[in-house]
């Protein structure tokens, strides 16, 4: 078990590494070691977290979340009534107005900018419109997140064509986002998000801008991800998908979580 | 690790630079005009000061000495003033030079040279002709030949009081017009300034989707700024080499009007131009460099807080 560090606000068991740990590679990997250890501990933790944008515009209000390491959640809810804010809390593009967050047991309520590279990462992002590089290729979108995280180029012509054949997209490779289908985007985006073999895999909307068949893809890929043990947050407006999947349902309405089931459903 | 992270980001910045071509063509164009624009104006700044030099150099002050003056009197004269730190040359002509220049330089006009024939004694003085390094100074060697009794004795006449108002128009012509030079010079740099500042935040501003997604996927400020700044400086160098082709090409087919123009000179535009290659370019490619860099992470830092 991990002991708290002097200066940082660690819970016990961190499983997301903050930069100001990295301070060796022995201890990086120590860590590693230390984070794949832990299963009582929880992933995402959320307390009292409310967000208040500029003109008393509230996004979330008192929201409290625990989600475990290896779970898989869908939040579910109307459109803006919060989801994609508490998404943009995650990866801190946003801060909390109030409460605190706490990713793989790193306190991110406060996080340094310069610490938010570092953060990032660690979690692999899914979005509703895909956000590819234009100007470069699939296999160089997928090696782009390897190259910010100074991964060696060995190491990423390994990677690289391991998750592309993943997702079913080993004969594209030198294509251009623009030269292929929506689903085949997202397939893509999924390729990046696992990449660096992230603890935490967040999907915001990912299927949003696919028809049915693409869609189920992009969810069988998630919960294959899942299966590997990522902690799998999907934030969607789709009943059927969240219906089919029988996982842990939060829902959200008006920037308050109103229900928060084991294995739920849609309920809105 | 910084050597990956650098090495990365050149690679970066040269895939931009070819993968938005048409981007890398139009912020180049805009470079190579701003260049060329300031290039043009030195090279007439360089032009105007040779031109207002070639005149300053026809202006002398001509001391003509009284027919019983000796020779030795007059060297005595030509001594003490070539002692004087701003005064350039001192020449002697003697009446006999003085009567051959005339000679050759009416060959054309018979009736002057019958004229000087019918003369039996040359009618003309022994001459001191007397430059400056600053046509400012021609007064203060006129002061000192009235003001010491000893030379006013031996000098019959000056010629200076003819050409003092052409040499004071001279000089606040040459004075207006450097002063003008400079001021377009700085005035269209302010413009080519802000013309490039404007192109660099166009480009940036397309790519402001990329730069979000970059940061999102975990990508440190300065990974994302590196390729930019990289490609600013792929710009500049790219703009001065060409701006140094066509400045060569101009330079060619206009050396020789500008030889013709200021004739006596020894001036050429082409061996100017070889002889400030570095400096001029060297200026203009820093130059850009800090106005691309500046204006690209400035640009660039809206965008980045992602």
């Amino acid at each position: 078990m991990a002991s708290r560090q002097a200066g940082n606000s660690y819970e016990d068991g961190y499983i997301l590494v903050p930069p100001s740990i990295l301070t060796s590679r022995f201890l990086w990997y120590t860590v590693i070691c230390l984070g794949q250890l832990v299963n009582s501990s929880t992933m995402i933790t959320f307390k009292n977290v409310s967000k208040i944008y500029p003109g008393q515009q509230i996004a979330l209000k008192n929201i409290n979340l625990d989600i475990k390491p290896g779970e898989f959640v869908s939040i579910v809810g109307q459109s803006g009534t919060g989801k994609t804010t508490l998404v943009k809390l995650i990866l801190a593009e946003e801060r909390p107005s109030k409460g605190k967050i706490v990713i793989g047991g790193w306190d991110i309520t406060g996080i340094k900018y310069r610490e938010i590279p570092t953060l990032r990462r660690q979690i692999g992002v899914v979005f509703q419109d895909f956000k590819l590089l234009p100007r470069k290729t699939l296999y160089e979108n997928v090696a782009f997140a390897l190259e910010v995280a100074g991964e060696s180029n060995e190491k990423i012509s390994e990677i690289v064509p391991q998750v592309l054949k993943i997702v079913g997209l080993e004969s594209k490779v030198n294509r251009y986002p623009t030269q292929i289908s929506g689903g085949e985007q997202q397939r893509v985006v999924v390729a990046r998000s696992l990449a660096h073999r992230p603890k935490i895999l967040v999907a915001d909307e990912p299927t949003g801008n696919l028809d049915s068949i693409n869609s189920r893809d992009i969810i069988e890929l998630l919960k294959k991800i899942n299966d590997f043990g990522t902690t799998v947050v999907l934030v969607t407006h789709n009943r059927e998908i969240v219906n089919d999947l029988r996982k842990r349902v939060i829902t959200i309405e008006d920037g308050v979580v109103v229900s928060d089931q084991k294995r739920g459903k849609y309920l809105l | 690790m910084l050597f990956l992270s650098l090495s990365r980001v050149i690679r970066f910045s040269a895939q931009n630079f070819a993968r938005n071509i048409w981007l890398s063509i139009v912020t180049i164009t805009i470079v190579v005009l701003t260049l060329f624009s300031v290039t043009t104006l030195v090279f007439v700044n360089a032009v105007m000061e040779q031109a207002i030099q070639l005149v300053e150099s026809k202006v002398d002050v001509s001391v003509y000495f009284k027919p019983t003056v000796t020779a030795e009197q007059i060297f005595a004269v030509q001594t003490n003033l070539e002692a004087l730190d701003y005064v350039r040359d001192v020449e002697y002509v003697s009446k006999s030079q003085a009567l051959e220049k005339l000679r050759v330089r009416y060959n054309n006009s018979p009736l002057i040279l019958e004229s000087l024939k019918e003369l039996n004694d040359n009618p003309l003085n022994d001459t001191l002709i007397v430059r400056t390094h600053d046509t400012s100074d021609y007064q203060k060697v006129i002061d000192i030949l009235n003001a010491t009794p000893q030379y006013a004795v031996l000098i019959e006449n000056k010629n200076f009081d003819d050409n003092q108002a052409v040499v004071r128009r001279l000089e606040r012509i040459a004075a207006e017009v450097t002063g003008v030079g400079w001021a377009v010079t700085i005035f269209f740099s302010i413009i080519a300034i802000l013309v490039i500042v404007n192109t660099i935040r166009i480009a940036i501003y397309t790519h402001r989707s990329e730069i979000s997604i970059m940061k999102l996927v975990g990508a440190s400020n300065w990974f994302v700024r590196g390729p930019f700044i990289g490609e600013a400086i792929f710009y500049a160098l790219v703009g001065t080499l060409i701006t140094l082709g066509i400045s060569y090409l101009v330079t060619n087919v206009s050396d020789p009007f500008v030889v013709n123009l200021l004739g006596q000179t020894d001036f050429s535009l082409l061996r100017y131009m070889n002889q400030n290659v570095v400096h001029i370019f060297g200026i203009e490619f820093i130059g850009m460099v800090f106005v691309s860099v500046f204006s690209t992470s400035i640009a660039l830092t809206r965008y980045l807080r992602v």
